[in-house]
């Protein structure tokens, strides 16, 4: 080899000299969303690894998400595609959620059922914008406001949206604060937002560890599909609740739900490359996502309207709003209003009950989708 | 175009009817579900019924209930025997405190007390207990986990145990 070889050879093999205009943009994008999640703290855990492996992957030549050894492509493929990951990230939540809210109140589970209408919605919308239907369940799923739900309906139905509807699921989620007030101030009168609410029952050990068990059946029996989302979740509930396990509790909460967070913030980074994110496509479900959340909270609310016109005891419609899954955020955010309004009406546990709702409503359509649009 | 696109939508309306309707559908059963809960596993705490005061009940002076419980001694002693030996142990403590308050060291370290007793040293005392105006010498050595306590040619052993 002679000298003109050995530098034509390495100029081959410099990346700056492969990058492109998309790298460039992807990188950019890559940054924003590491200033988000440090400036802002817009859900750091996620997004912070998200973006800085979108402006890893979009470093040329690195070759690592080149199957068959790339650590990227390693990381996607064995633990993204296979749904390892996003069943994980449930099993940890169930171990972190306080179903107890809901059991007192099992009206609850209906304003989580309502606020499921934005995912339908926003995937009317989808099929109208042009997508197919596949592609248009994945981003209406959005409005659920569950992350890993979205991954893993998203992995099955149209995985070459995942880097889309994963970014605009996790951003919208922190966004809660800023999306939800206005749809509900939109919808509710000064008065119904001061409606106060009956303090709610104590709610036994026994009912608690009785809960999952019956919902991990009764999903799994009618919607089978949904039972690996609801198995996951109800099975580390019972690890939380049973309180014989609390080493398996703690790691599933803590140390494992860390690492499947660390695998599906790079898993998800790593197909932010510029070829397959940089399209029309993404921009439109980034868009469709906040129809998604707003349509969600705007569901729940009126479902709540509409059940004050049948029930004696009157529910703050606000809470409604708080059927999107984000959570806490979502009931925080009604809380947070609910204090403006009156600051002695505390109705924070009350919008808990629709928020973990929300978590069941949203595996249970996401179980519809696979059952009906196959997998 | 607009046609794919209408059936498209057609396919998506036709989800969304059933999907609604399973989601509902199976919340409420859970929801009902739980709604049995309530009656099988929560009880509501009885309210405590009042009894309406009536004015010969007010006006009824209190009387002295008389003690239900009977002091059992210990075997072999008499209560004069048990009130000497208790007053000769809180006098004794107090006899302590007040000569060790006087040395500094003790005074800055209180734990210091503990181990004196592990150093060798140990308190005695000639107390004068005086019960119902009838003073009676005692005299009082402490002793690991106690004190033995010695009263009209008699030696007692007093054990005192902090929880």
């Amino acid at each position: 080899m002679n000298d003109v070889d050995v530098f034509t050879a390495l100029a081959q093999n410099i990346g700056i000299l492969h990058i492109t205009v998309g790298n460039i943009v992807m990188i950019l994008i890559g940054l924003g969303l590491v200033y988000l999640a440090v400036k802002k703290n817009y859900e750091p855990l996620i997004l912070l690894p998200i973006g800085i492996t979108a402006v890893l992957v979009n470093l040329p030549l690195t070759g690592l998400t080149q199957p068959p050894t790339g650590f990227l492509y390693l990381v996607k493929h064995y633990l993204i595609d296979t749904e390892v990951v996003p069943l994980l990230i449930f099993l940890g939540l169930g171990a972190m959620i306080d179903f107890g809210p809901l059991i007192a109140n099992p009206k609850s589970l209906l304003l989580g059922a309502a606020a499921q209408i934005g995912v339908f919605v926003a995937m009317l919308l989808a099929l109208l914008l042009g997508f197919n239907v596949k592609e248009a369940a994945s981003i209406g799923i959005i409005g659920g406001a569950d992350g890993p739900t979205t991954i893993y309906l998203t992995i099955k139905l149209a995985p070459h949206l995942l880097a889309a509807t994963a970014v605009a699921a996790y951003s919208y989620m922190s966004l809660v604060p800023l999306i939800q007030p206005p749809v509900i101030k939109l919808l509710t009168t000064k008065r119904e937002r001061m409606i106060r609410m009956k303090q709610l029952r104590p709610v036994s050990k026994k009912e608690k560890i009785i809960f999952p068990i019956i919902t991990m059946i009764v999903v799994g029996l009618l919607v089978p599909s949904a039972a690996p989302l609801i198995g996951m979740i109800m099975i580390g509930n019972l690890f939380r609740e049973s309180g014989v396990v609390e080493r398996l509790r703690k790691a599933a909460s803590e140390e494992l739900m860390n690492i499947v967070t660390i695998f599906l913030g790079i898993g998800v980074g790593s197909t932010m490359q510029a070829q397959t994110f940089l399209t029309p496509k993404t921009l439109m479900v980034l868009g469709l996502g906040i129809v998604a959340f707003a349509s969600a909270t705007a569901g729940g609310v009126l479902f709540a309207k509409l059940m004050n016109l049948f029930s004696k005891e009157k529910i703050n419609p606000m809470i409604g709003a708080a059927g999107v899954s984000a959570v806490p955020m979502s009931a925080r955010v009604v809380q947070r209003l609910a204090l403006e309004e009156d600051p002695e009406n505390h109705i924070l546990m009350h919008a808990m009950g629709p928020n973990v709702a929300g978590v069941i409503g949203t595996a249970v359509v996401a179980g519809v989708f696979l059952s009906l649009l196959g997998g | 175009m607009i046609l794919s696109i209408l059936t498209e939508v057609l396919e998506g309306l036709k989800i969304t009817v059933i999907g609604v309707t399973v989601v509902f559908v199976i919340l409420s059963i859970l929801a009902a579900i739980m709604a049995g809960f309530k009656p099988l596993f929560y009880k509501r705490a009885k309210p405590v019924k009042r009894v309406p005061e009536t004015k010969e009940k007010a006006e009824k002076p209190l009387e002295a209930k008389p003690a239900e419980e009977k002091l059992v001694l210990p075997p072999g002693l008499s209560p004069e025997e048990i009130s000497v030996l208790t007053a000769a142990v809180l006098g004794f403590l107090e006899y302590k405190r007040k000569k060790l308050e006087k040395i500094e060291v003790f005074r800055e370290l209180p734990g210091l007390e503990n181990i004196l007793y592990v150093a060798g040293i140990a308190f005695k005392a000639k107390l004068r207990v005086s019960i119902g105006g009838v003073e009676k010498p005692v005299e009082i050595e402490e002793i690991p986990g106690g004190f033995i306590v010695r009263y009209r040619g008699k030696e007692y052993r007093v054990g005192l145990k902090i929880q």
